[in-house]
C-alpha cells in the first residue's frame, strides 16, 4: 500500500473524540451481545404486538408482526372483565407489606447465623438453606390446613406470612454480614449498648446492600406468585394480578386475544420496576460479592 | 322450621302455576310445586343479618352478571346476604375439597362433579320435600340423587347439549347448503369442501374432551357405562371403533388442528379462537359457547343438527346447585338453591346466557331467547332426541372424569400414531373395568 | 472486696446470659414460621404419602402402597427420564452460557450496562406469562419463528408437538428465563477478582484466553458452585412455564416430576397420597444432589 492509503486507513475511523477503532473482538462481543439482546426482546415484543391483535389476525399464516387494525377493543374488554385497578392494589399489597416483613426476620436470622455462636446453630442454618427444595405443589393441601385452622384464609395476612421467611433471603443476608467486622459490634457492647440496638442501629444500616437485593426478589417473587394467592384468597376482592389471570386463562369460553390483553397488562408494572430498577438489582449483587 | 308446613297455605296460588304436558321422559302432569315459595315471617326473622357463601364459576359474563343481579334480589327478598365467591375453572375442585377438608366449608356451590360432595350434600327433600325433585328433568336428577338413601341433594341448574356450530358465511361461499340433517360421513364431506373452496387452514375442529367425543360414539350407538354401573363398551367395540377413528383421522390429517389438541398435554384445549379467526367452517362444541360466540363472532354462524348414524342427538352434560350439610344456616342454604333454580330465575338465566332449563315445568312452556332462537330451538331438539343410555354414565358421578380423560388421552396417543384405534378402545376396556372396581371397596 | 467482685460478677453473668439469649429471639420469628407453614406440612405431606385418599378428608392406610406404585410405573419411568434429561441438559447449558455471557458482558465496553440489564428482563415475567409468550412464538403454523424459518428455508417444525422438539423448546425456555439471573450473580463474583492479577498476567504476555482459563475460572469457582446448586434446584422445580407452555406434551415428552405431583391433586382421578409419595421421593433427589454438590465443592476447597 502506498502511504497515502497507509495513512487513510489508520484514519478511517477517526472521530472527534479521538477513540481508536473497535477492534475484532470487540465487535464479535457486541455482535453476540445484540444476538442475545434480540433473542430476549422479540419474544416480549411479538407478545406485547400480539395482544393488540383481532382473532382472525391471530390465526393468520404467515403471521404478521402488526397487526392490521389496533385491537384496542382487547384492552376495553378486557379491563372491562377484569378489575384491573382491585387486583393491581391488592398486588402492591400484598408485596409490599410481604416485602418489609421478609426483610425484618430474615435479617433478624441472618443476624443470628453470622455474628452468634449458638448451640444448633450450624443445623438450623443447613435446615433453613434445606427448605429451598421443598416444592409448594407436594404440601399444598396440609398448608392450606394449617393456614385455615390459624383462620388465615381470605386474609391479607394468610398471603402475607407464610412465605415471608425465604431461606435464600437469610442466606444471602447472612453471607454479607460475615464480612462486618466483629470489632464493631464489641465495641458497642462495650459501650453498653443493647443486643437489638446493635442489630438495628449499626449492623442493619451496614447491610444495605443485601437487603436492597432481598427486597428485589422478594418483591419479583410475591408479585408473581400464583398458587398460593390462588389458594388463600377465596373472595374475588382479594385476587392479587396473577391470579386474576389464572381465573380468566382458566375459563372456558376466555378468547385468546382477551387472554393476551391482560398478560400484558400484568406485566407493565414489571416493566416499569425493570426499566427504574435495574441499575440497583445489577449493583446491589455486585455489592454482596455473592461467593 | 320446615319450608314445607307453608305449602298448606299458598296451594291455591300455587296451583295457577301447575305444570300440563309431558315431557320427553313422560313425567305425569298437573302437580303441584314450590314454584314461587316466598318465606315465611318466623324465616325471615331467624334469616336476617345472617350471610351464606356461594361457591360459583362462570362460563360467560352474561352468567356472572345475572347471578349477581339474582343475588341482589335475594338478599332484598330475604334480609341475609350472600357472599360471592367466583373461582378459576382449572381449580375448582381441588380448591374446594381443600376448603371441606379445613372445615370451611361454602353453603352453596356450583358444582361440574356433584359426584365428589355426595357425602357433604345436604338433602334437599328435608327441606323443601319429597316432591321438589319431580320439578326437575328426570335423567338430570341422577347425578344429584344419594346412591344409597335416594334423597335429593342437588338440583340440576342447567342442561348442556354437545353439537355443532357452523361458520355461515363460509359455507355459503363454497356453495354448501346449511345442514337440516346430516350423517358423519355427509359432515366430514361439507367440511372438507368448505376448506378447499375457502382456503381456511381446517375442516373440522372439536374441543379437547371425552366428554365431547363421547357424543360422536353416541351416534354410533356406542357407550361406556350403563345406568347400572356396568361397562357396557366391550359390546359396543367396533361402533366406538368406527366414531374414534372418524375424529382421529381427521386430526392425524391435519384437517382439525392438531397442534391444540397434541400440544397442550393434559390441560384443557377448546378451538374457539379458530373457529372465531375462521380456520374452521364446523366447531363441534355445546351450547354454552352461544352467549361468547354472540359476542366475539365478526361472522355469521349457527347451531346445527348433530348428525345422526345409529342415533342423532346430543350428549347431555350440565351444571347442578348443591346445598353442604356443614351450613351454620341449612334452611336459608336449601332456600338459597331454590331461589335460583326457582322458575322465575332459571327463565332468566337462561335467556341471558343462553342456557337450556331443567325445569320441567320451563321445558313444557319452552323459553323465549330473545336473540339467537334458532339455535337454541336446534340444541332443544337435539336434547329431546338424545338417546336414554346417554345418560348411563351418570350413574358413577365420581368415575365420568377419569374415565372421560383417559378417553381423551388415548386419542392424543392415536394421533400421534403411538397406537392404534382398537387397542385404544381395548385399552379403555382395561380402564373402564378398573375404575369400577374402585366402587366396590 | 468480695463484694464488689461478687458484683461484677453477676453483672457479667447476666450481661452473658442475655447474650445468650439473643440469637434464639432473632432467629425465632423465622424459624416460627418455617415451622408453622413448611416443616408441619412437610411432615404432613410425608404422613398423608402412606394413606390414599380422594378427596383430602378421609384417608385410607395403604402403607408403602404408594411408594410400590411409583416406582412400578412404567409412565413414571418416563416421566423421571424426562426430568433428568432436563435438569442435565439445563444445568449444563445454563452454566456455561452464563459464564460466558458474564465474561463477554464484563470485558464490554459499549453500552455494557444496557448489556448488562436487558438479559435480567425474562426473570422478572411471570412463569404463566412466560408459557404465553413462547406459546406464540413457538406455534408451528402462526408462530414468528417458523415463519422466519420458513423465509430462510428452513421449513416449519413442529416444536411443540414433536416429543424431541418438545423436551429441546422446553430447555431453551427455561435456560432463557434464567439465564439473567445466574449471570448477574457471575458477574458479582468476577467484580470480586482482584485486577492487578490480571494485569499482572497481561504485562507477563499472557493472552485472553489463557488469562480466562488459568485466573479467572479457577476464582470464579465458589460462584460457580452457587450456580450449578441453584440451577440444580431450578431445573428439578420447573413446572408452571412448562405446564402453561406444552401441559406435559406432546405424548407426555415434558411431563415432570412436579406436574406428576401437581395431576394428582388437580386431575382426575385425584389421588392426594400418590402425589404426597411423589414430592417425597423428589425432595429427597433434590436434597442429594444438592448435598452431592455441596460435598464436591466442599472438597475442592471453593466454600
Amino acid at each position: 500500500m502506498s502511504k497515502l492509503q497507509e495513512r487513510a486507513a489508520a484514519n478511517k475511523w477517526s472521530t472527534l473524540s479521538g477513540k481508536k477503532a473497535p477492534t475484532a473482538g470487540a465487535i464479535l462481543r457486541t455482535s453476540f451481545l445484540l444476538f442475545m439482546t434480540f433473542i430476549i426482546l422479540a419474544p416480549v415484543v411479538w407478545f406485547v404486538l400480539s395482544s393488540f391483535k383481532d382473532p382472525t389476525d391471530l390465526s393468520a399464516r404467515p403471521p404478521k408482526l402488526f397487526p392490521t387494525e389496533w385491537a384496542f377493543s382487547n384492552y376495553t374488554e378486557a379491563f372491562q372483565m377484569y378489575n384491573y385497578m382491585r387486583y393491581f392494589t391488592n398486588s402492591v399489597i400484598v408485596t409490599s407489606v410481604a416485602t418489609v416483613l421478609t426483610l425484618l426476620i430474615n435479617s433478624m436470622a441472618a443476624y443470628a447465623f453470622a455474628k452468634y455462636n449458638f448451640r444448633g446453630r450450624d443445623g438450623l442454618f443447613v435446615m433453613t438453606l434445606a427448605m429451598i427444595m421443598i416444592p409448594l405443589q407436594v404440601i399444598l393441601i396440609p398448608i392450606y390446613l394449617v393456614v385455615s385452622s390459624l383462620g388465615l384464609v381470605n386474609t391479607y395476612w394468610g398471603m402475607i406470612i407464610p412465605a415471608a421467611a425465604t431461606p435464600t433471603g437469610v442466606f444471602i443476608i447472612r453471607q454479607y454480614m460475615l464480612t462486618i467486622p466483629d470489632e464493631l459490634i464489641e465495641a458497642a457492647r462495650i459501650d453498653g449498648a443493647g443486643e437489638f440496638r446493635i442489630f438495628a442501629r449499626i449492623v442493619l444500616p451496614l447491610c444495605r446492600p443485601a437487603l436492597a437485593v432481598v427486597a428485589i426478589f422478594s418483591i419479583l417473587w410475591r408479585w408473581n406468585d400464583f398458587l398460593w394467592p390462588l389458594l388463600i384468597a377465596q373472595k374475588e376482592e382479594l385476587y392479587t394480578l396473577p391470579v386474576a389471570l389464572a381465573l380468566l386463562n382458566g375459563q372456558l369460553v376466555v378468547p385468546y386475544n382477551i387472554v393476551l390483553a391482560m398478560s400484558v397488562m400484568s406485566i407493565i408494572p414489571v416493566l416499569f420496576m425493570f426499566v427504574f430498577m435495574q441499575r440497583q438489582i445489577v449493583q446491589g449483587i455486585a455489592q454482596t460479592g455473592i461467593k | 322450621m320446615k319450608i314445607q308446613t307453608l305449602r298448606s297455605k299458598l296451594a291455591i296460588a300455587v296451583s295457577l302455576v301447575l305444570t300440563a304436558g309431558l315431557v320427553a321422559t313422560g313425567l305425569p302432569s298437573a302437580q303441584a310445586t314450590t314454584s314461587g315459595l316466598l318465606p315465611t315471617a318466623a324465616q325471615l326473622k331467624a334469616w336476617k343479618g345472617k350471610t351464606i357463601s356461594y361457591y360459583f364459576y362462570n362460563d360467560s359474563q352474561a352468567e356472572l352478571d345475572t347471578t349477581k343481579a339474582q343475588i341482589a334480589d335475594f338478599e332484598k327478598l330475604t334480609g341475609a346476604t350472600v357472599k360471592l365467591d367466583v373461582i378459576p375453572f382449572t381449580n375448582y375442585d381441588p380448591t374446594l375439597q381443600a376448603r371441606l377438608a379445613a372445615g370451611n366449608a361454602p353453603d352453596v356451590a356450583r358444582l361440574n362433579n356433584p359426584g365428589f360432595y355426595i357425602k357433604d350434600a345436604l338433602d334437599l327433600e328435608k327441606y323443601l320435600g319429597r316432591k321438589y325433585a319431580a320439578e326437575f328433568l328426570k335423567g338430570s336428577t341422577l347425578q344429584v340423587t344419594h346412591p344409597t338413601t335416594k334423597k335429593l341433594i342437588g338440583v340440576p341448574y342447567d342442561l348442556s347439549v354437545n353439537g355443532p356450530f357452523i361458520n355461515v358465511d363460509m359455507f355459503k361461499k363454497a356453495g354448501v347448503a346449511v345442514p337440516t340433517s346430516w350423517n358423519w360421513t355427509e359432515l366430514v364431506a361439507a367440511g372438507k369442501k368448505v376448506q378447499k373452496a375457502t382456503g381456511s387452514e381446517y375442516a373440522f375442529a372439536i374441543d379437547k374432551t371425552g366428554h365431547r367425543v363421547s357424543t360422536v360414539m353416541s351416534h354410533f350407538g356406542a357407550y361406556m357405562v350403563d345406568k347400572n354401573q356396568k361397562n357396557v363398551l366391550p359390546t359396543s367395540k367396533f361402533r366406538a371403533e368406527k366414531a374414534v377413528k372418524i375424529i382421529t383421522d381427521l386430526y392425524k390429517q391435519d384437517l382439525a388442528p392438531r397442534d391444540l389438541w397434541v400440544g397442550t398435554g393434559t390441560k384443557y384445549s377448546s378451538p374457539t379462537a379458530i373457529f372465531l379467526g375462521q380456520q374452521t367452517p364446523i366447531f363441534f362444541s355445546g351450547n354454552w359457547q352461544v352467549a361468547s360466540l354472540k359476542k366475539d363472532a365478526k361472522f355469521d354462524f349457527a347451531a346445527v343438527p348433530n348428525p345422526k348414524e345409529l342415533n342423532g342427538g346430543g350428549w347431555p352434560g350440565g351444571k347442578f346447585l348443591q346445598a353442604f350439610n356443614a351450613s351454620k344456616t341449612p334452611d336459608l342454604a336449601a332456600y338459597f338453591v331454590h331461589y335460583l333454580a326457582d322458575t322465575a330465575q332459571m327463565e332468566t338465566m337462561d335467556k341471558n346466557a343462553f342456557w337450556l332449563p331443567t325445569r320441567v315445568d320451563l321445558v313444557a312452556k319452552g323459553v323465549k331467547y330473545a336473540d339467537r332462537s334458532e339455535d337454541m330451538a336446534v340444541f332443544q331438539s337435539d336434547a329431546a332426541k338424545t338417546p336414554a343410555a346417554a345418560y348411563g354414565i351418570q350413574s358413577v358421578p365420581t368415575l365420568t372424569a377419569p374415565i372421560y380423560n383417559n378417553l381423551r388421552d388415548l386419542m392424543t396417543d392415536i394421533m400421534g400414531n403411538k397406537i392404534t384405534v382398537k387397542e385404544a378402545i381395548a385399552k379403555q376396556i382395561v380402564f373402564i373395568d378398573a375404575q369400577l372396581a374402585t366402587l366396590k371397596k | 472486696m468480695t463484694n464488689s467482685s461478687n458484683t461484677v460478677n453477676r453483672r457479667r453473668s447476666v450481661i452473658t446470659w442475655r447474650r445468650r439469649l439473643m440469637p434464639y429471639l432473632f432467629v425465632a420469628p423465622n424459624m416460627l414460621i418455617f415451622l408453622t407453614f413448611i416443616i408441619w406440612p412437610a411432615i404432613r405431606g410425608f404422613q398423608i404419602s402412606f394413606f390414599d385418599s380422594i378427596d383430602g378428608r378421609t384417608f385410607t392406610p395403604v402403607g408403602t402402597g404408594n411408594y410400590r406404585a411409583i416406582f412400578g410405573d412404567p409412565t413414571v419411568a418416563e416421566i423421571a427420564k424426562n426430568t433428568a434429561i432436563y435438569v442435565i441438559f439445563y444445568v449444563i447449558i445454563s452454566t456455561i452460557l452464563s459464564i460466558a455471557f458474564a465474561l463477554i458482558v464484563n470485558e464490554q465496553q459499549f453500552a455494557k450496562g444496557f448489556f448488562r440489564a436487558i438479559l435480567f428482563l425474562p426473570v422478572m415475567l411471570s412463569p404463566v406469562v412466560v408459557g404465553l409468550i413462547w406459546n406464540d412464538v413457538l406455534d408451528r403454523k402462526v408462530g414468528p419463528l417458523n415463519a422466519l424459518l420458513e423465509a430462510i428455508g428452513g421449513g416449519s417444525p413442529g416444536w411443540l408437538i414433536e416429543p424431541k422438539l418438545g423436551m429441546i423448546a422446553v430447555i431453551f425456555v427455561g435456560v432463557w428465563v434464567h439465564l439473567g439471573f445466574y449471570s448477574i450473580i457471575l458477574l458479582a463474583g468476577l467484580q470480586g477478582i482482584d485486577r492487578s492479577l490480571l494485569e499482572a498476567a497481561a504485562m507477563d504476555g499472557a493472552t485472553r484466553t489463557q488469562i480466562i482459563r488459568t485466573i479467572i475460572l479457577p476464582l470464579l469457582k465458589p460462584t460457580t458452585l452457587v450456580i450449578l446448586i441453584l440451577a440444580t434446584i431450578h431445573g428439578f422445580q420447573s413446572f408452571d412455564f412448562i405446564y402453561t407452555l406444552t401441559g406435559g406434551g406432546p405424548f407426555g415428552a415434558t411431563t415432570l416430576i412436579v406436574q406428576y405431583i401437581y395431576d394428582r391433586a388437580f386431575q382426575s382421578p385425584i389421588q392426594y397420597g400418590l402425589g404426597s409419595a411423589a414430592g417425597v421421593i423428589l425432595f429427597m433427589i433434590i436434597f442429594a444432589f444438592t448435598a452431592l454438590n455441596f460435598l464436591v465443592g466442599k472438597k475442592r476447597q471453593a466454600i
